[in-house]
């Protein structure tokens, strides 16, 4: 062995090299204090391995980087744990950073001769935020593309060409992935790399800034082994807390990113959140650049002219409290961001009852009186103001209540964002994988266009959005187990407080049996609650906030004559009815019970129940039901009644169905009208199909399992 | 964390040999814990890229129907047909399309053809049929392949793969399709 290391020493002198970097002489000895540093260059390292392996596994473009980490994280044996600690090492660098910068500036390492170590540092520290800052974006889901869409804006206040350069083009897209990618894999660490290896050679020349407080005169020790045990000791911790957290808490991937999406959920990594929350404070179009650019270019200005002020005692003591004041300053933003988010969550909502007691008031007023209203075209202040009346100390209340109030609304915003969000994330992976009878598992099952093309055309989740954009005006969803995805208001119009607002049937389980037992029950097909001291119209399921509940000799008439008081021969007619009727929606919840339907017979015995006289008439005496059916009547043609093919040509265009006892529903996609078309069929079918409930693999245990493995 | 008051080692030369040995001890520890979180980025690293070593993969092929025996009437030479299937890569799932060539070989009236892989079983390029010379050519290494498939002359360490044939219903031409490992004088299907 010794000949050939003779001769591999002769040829590179590495005996040298070895010795001139373990035998480094630190005067005083090893100490704890001085392992920030290796700890630092350990996580770099760290972030250089798991970051090539990251790189074999990503692709970046906006249908594949979601889809390809996706992939890593849920499907990759290890994945998890390889995006785990990248993930996590990142913000531990962060930390170990701080730390490191905090110990050189009050050691007062800064000084000389070490000042363009200093700035070297300075420089790796930018570096790094700038790896940060990158890194965010490249999963491409929600949070990054937001949160990295404004940092970009921000750049884009000093002039329109850096993020253009950035980005590539004006908008974010796959050329915007492939240079940040470049940037953070290639360009930052080749950077950071040449940085630090100045760093070090320098930090080797001039020798540790020594601490001898505690120690004996003279004493000495060579780097070898004390120090390096210290070291590895200190970086095998930072590596247990990475693991840790990399194992407890799941590395996060929201849904993908999509830009006609908004998302009230985006903020930057924690790291950044004092820049977010600083951000607030200046408004109009040149805050921006004073807040992000301007100010924290000065503050890191004055870091750099750190080793210059720091020469007189006074200077290094002005230095300390700089960095303290800036320390202070961004723990406070960090606490203030986090608090203002969480606000809601925090306080009780008994601080805010009279204020909100107020405002319902003032909501039943504004119902009520309309532009007549006090209260109409005023500020929440002034509202209060008037609220009060003369009443000077309950006005103080209600204006202490009120800040309170306002900044609890936006929380209670963002803490729901944030879990829509969530909700959004776990479907999305939900629906990334089929079932493969072959391969006798879950597999991922993306196709080519990329994952968001698999959320937007989800029923579940972009229903109820749908829903709520075009016909929650109007109808209610909900019952026991519908999810309280909106809530509908609908006031009494003002001017008289009779006429009968806006407000039609709720559409929860619609075609159900239980829906259509609903309508035909006398007591409920006209049911409407006017509440006159809210000033609202509620609890109207079917008709009854309708101008079909006054047609004469329609339909309400029917059911309230006809079918009331049936004897049990009549009951049963009804029932069959009933459910021949809502087995033509061929609702996927409703399976079972309408193959039992079909198989008793029930279906048969439904559809003759159809034709046959109730007191004044039958059913089939007004509606048409398949061509067996058809005696010609005006009312809605029932043929595969509360289907998704009826359903599609109802909201496309209800005259098609009700012909001229359509009361206010508007046709949001008339197929003589294109111009006049609001929703596309394909929209339609998303708000019809969740309202039949009719979504892949809803309930589908498997399928949820591999989405929440890992 | 201040270390001032656990023992320190000291320069005289009265206690060098316990030094040593405490040296010794330390420096056995720092290089093993140093080594050990030097090595560990790599474990998650290595698991991801051996992770398709570990995949549950099956043999025995993938029926495919290629073609119509009507199709390959009128012409006694060798033809080459798409292999349509659909197909996994990584998270994405495609819709049917052409994952592979195969020359179907007509047996003369009567008989059901034979069906070759393109590829070429030397190192996996995709052979053509040279119908003025009869042969299966590689464009790579000039390996070259008889009608039947037998290797004609070059490198290639086996004949061509003969895929199974299956004639479905009246006339419909299916493949069992598989692949198989190149280089090999054996045949040895790669699971997929």
């Amino acid at each position: 062995m010794k000949p050939i290391l003779d001769w591999l020493d002769h040829r590179t002198g590495y005996r040298a090299i070895v010795h001139e970097s373990l035998y480094e002489n630190i005067p005083g000895g090893s100490r704890w204090r001085y392992v920030w540093g290796s700890t630092l260059v350990f996580v770099f390292f760290v972030q250089v391995v798991t970051g090539i392996f990251l790189w074999m596994a990503y692709s970046p473009s906006t249908q594949t980087a979601w889809e390809s980490i996706y992939y890593l994280q849920y499907h990759v044996h290890g994945g998890w744990l390889l995006r785990g600690i990248h993930h996590y090492a990142a913000q531990i660098m962060m930390i170990l950073m701080l730390l490191h910068v905090l110990q050189v500036i009050i050691d007062g390492a800064y000084k000389a001769p070490r000042e363009v170590n200093f700035w070297f540092g300075l420089l790796l520290m930018l570096i790094v935020f700038g790896l940060g800052l990158t890194g965010y974006l490249l999963p491409w889901d929600q949070k990054g593309y937001w949160a990295t869409k404004v940092a970009t804006e921000i750049a884009g206040s000093v002039g329109r060409e850096i993020p253009e350069m950035a980005v590539g083009g004006p908008d974010y897209g796959t050329q915007t992935l492939t240079r940040f990618f470049a940037i953070h894999a290639g360009v930052l660490p080749a950077t950071l790399i040449g940085l630090l290896v100045v760093h070090l050679a320098l930090f080797r020349k001039h020798g540790i800034t020594a601490k001898l407080s505690g120690r004996r005169e003279g004493f000495r020790q060579d780097f070898w082994p004390d120090q390096v045990l210290k070291d590895a000791v200190a970086c095998l911790a930072v590596l247990l807390v990475i693991v840790f957290l990399s194992w407890q808490f799941r590395a996060e991937l929201g849904a993908p990113a999509d830009a006609a999406e908004n998302y009230a959920a985006a903020r930057p990594e924690w790291y950044f959140l004092f820049l977010f929350q600083f951000l607030k404070y200046f408004p109009g179009e040149y805050g921006k650049l004073i807040g992000a650019v301007v100010l924290p270019g000065l503050l890191v200005m004055f870091m750099f002219l750190m080793p210059f002020v720091g020469r007189s005692r006074t200077g290094h003591r002005l230095n300390i409290a700089f960095i303290a004041l800036v320390m202070v300053g961004s723990g406070v933003l960090t606490l203030l961001a986090l608090d203002e988010d969480y606000y809601a969550a925090r306080v009780d909502r008994s601080q805010i009852a009279e204020v909100e007691a107020a405002f319902d008031q003032i909501a039943i007023d504004l119902r009520k009186n309309g532009q007549g209203s006090p209260y109409s075209d005023k500020e929440q202040t002034e509202q209060l103001a008037v609220f009060a009346g003369s009443d000077k100390a309950k006005n103080n209340i209600l204006q202490d209540q009120l800040v309170r109030y306002q900044r609890y609304r936006t929380s209670e915003n963002f803490i729901s964002a944030v879990h829509a969000a969530e909700v959004e994330a776990t479907r999305v992976k939900e629906l990334a994988v089929e079932w493969d009878p072959q391969a006798e598992a879950y597999l991922p099952s993306i196709p080519p266009q990329g994952a968001l093309a698999l959320l937007r055309a989800d029923p579940k989740t972009q229903g109820p959005k749908l829903f709520a954009r075009y016909c929650a005006s109007c109808h209610d969803y909900s019952g026991e187990g519908a999810e309280p995805v909106f809530t509908t208001i609908h006031p009494l119009a003002p001017e008289t407080g009779e006429h009968v607002p806006n407000g039609a049937p709720n559409l929860y389980r619609f075609a159900s049996r239980e829906w259509l037992a609903g309508i035909l029950d006398p007591d409920q097909v006209a049911k409407v609650h006017i509440d006159r001291n809210t000033w609202t119209v509620s609890d109207a399921p079917y008709y009854g906030n309708t101008n079909i509940a006054d047609e004469e000799f329609g339909m309400v008439e029917f059911v309230q004559t006809d079918l009331a008081d049936l004897d049990s021969q009549g009951k049963n007619k009804i029932r069959d009815i009933i459910n021949a009727l809502s087995a033509d929606a061929k609702l996927p919840y409703q399976s079972e019970l309408d193959k039992q339907a079909e198989t008793s017979g029930q279906i048969a015995a439904g559809r003759a129940a159809f034709m046959e006289a109730f007191d004044s008439g039958a059913c089939s005496d007004c509606h048409r039901w398949g061509d067996e059916i058809d005696d010609g009547g005006d009312g809605p043609d029932l043929t595969n009644y509360g289907s998704r093919e009826w359903m599609m040509k109802m909201i496309s265009n209800p005259e098609h169905i009700y012909g001229d006892h359509n009361d206010r529903m508007p046709a949001y996609d008339p197929p003589d009208n294109p111009s006049a078309s609001q929703l596309s069929q394909e929209k339609i079918g998303l708000i019809v199909d969740w309202i039949r409930q009719d979504w892949p693999s809803s309930g589908d245990k498997g399928a949820a399992a591999v989405a929440n493995k890992e | 964390m201040d270390m001032s008051t656990s023992p320190q080692t000291d320069p005289s030369p009265a206690n060098s040999s316990g030094e040593d040995r405490r040296g010794l001890v330390k420096g056995l520890l720092a290089a093993a814990i140093g080594g050990f979180v030097a090595l560990f980025p790599f474990f998650p690293g290595l698991l991801v890229l051996t992770s398709p070593l570990r995949k549950n993969r099956k043999t025995g092929g993938q029926m495919i129907r290629i073609t119509t025996l009507g199709a390959l009437a009128g012409s006694d030479s060798p033809r080459r047909f798409q292999v349509i299937a659909g197909r996994r890569d990584a998270w994405n799932k495609f819709s049917p399309e052409p994952i592979a060539g195969v020359y179907l070989a007509p047996q003369g009236e009567g008989n059901p053809p034979r069906a070759f892989s393109v590829t070429c079983p030397h190192l996996g390029c995709a052979v053509d049929y040279n119908g003025d010379t009869g042969e299966y050519q590689c464009p790579c290494h000039t390996s070259a392949f008889a009608a039947d498939g037998q290797t004609l002359y070059g490198p290639s360490p086996r004949g061509l793969d003969e895929l199974a044939v299956e004639i479905r219903g009246e006339d419909e031409v299916w493949i069992d399709y598989k692949r198989f490992e190149v280089g090999k004088s054996k045949q040895i299907e790669i699971p997929s």
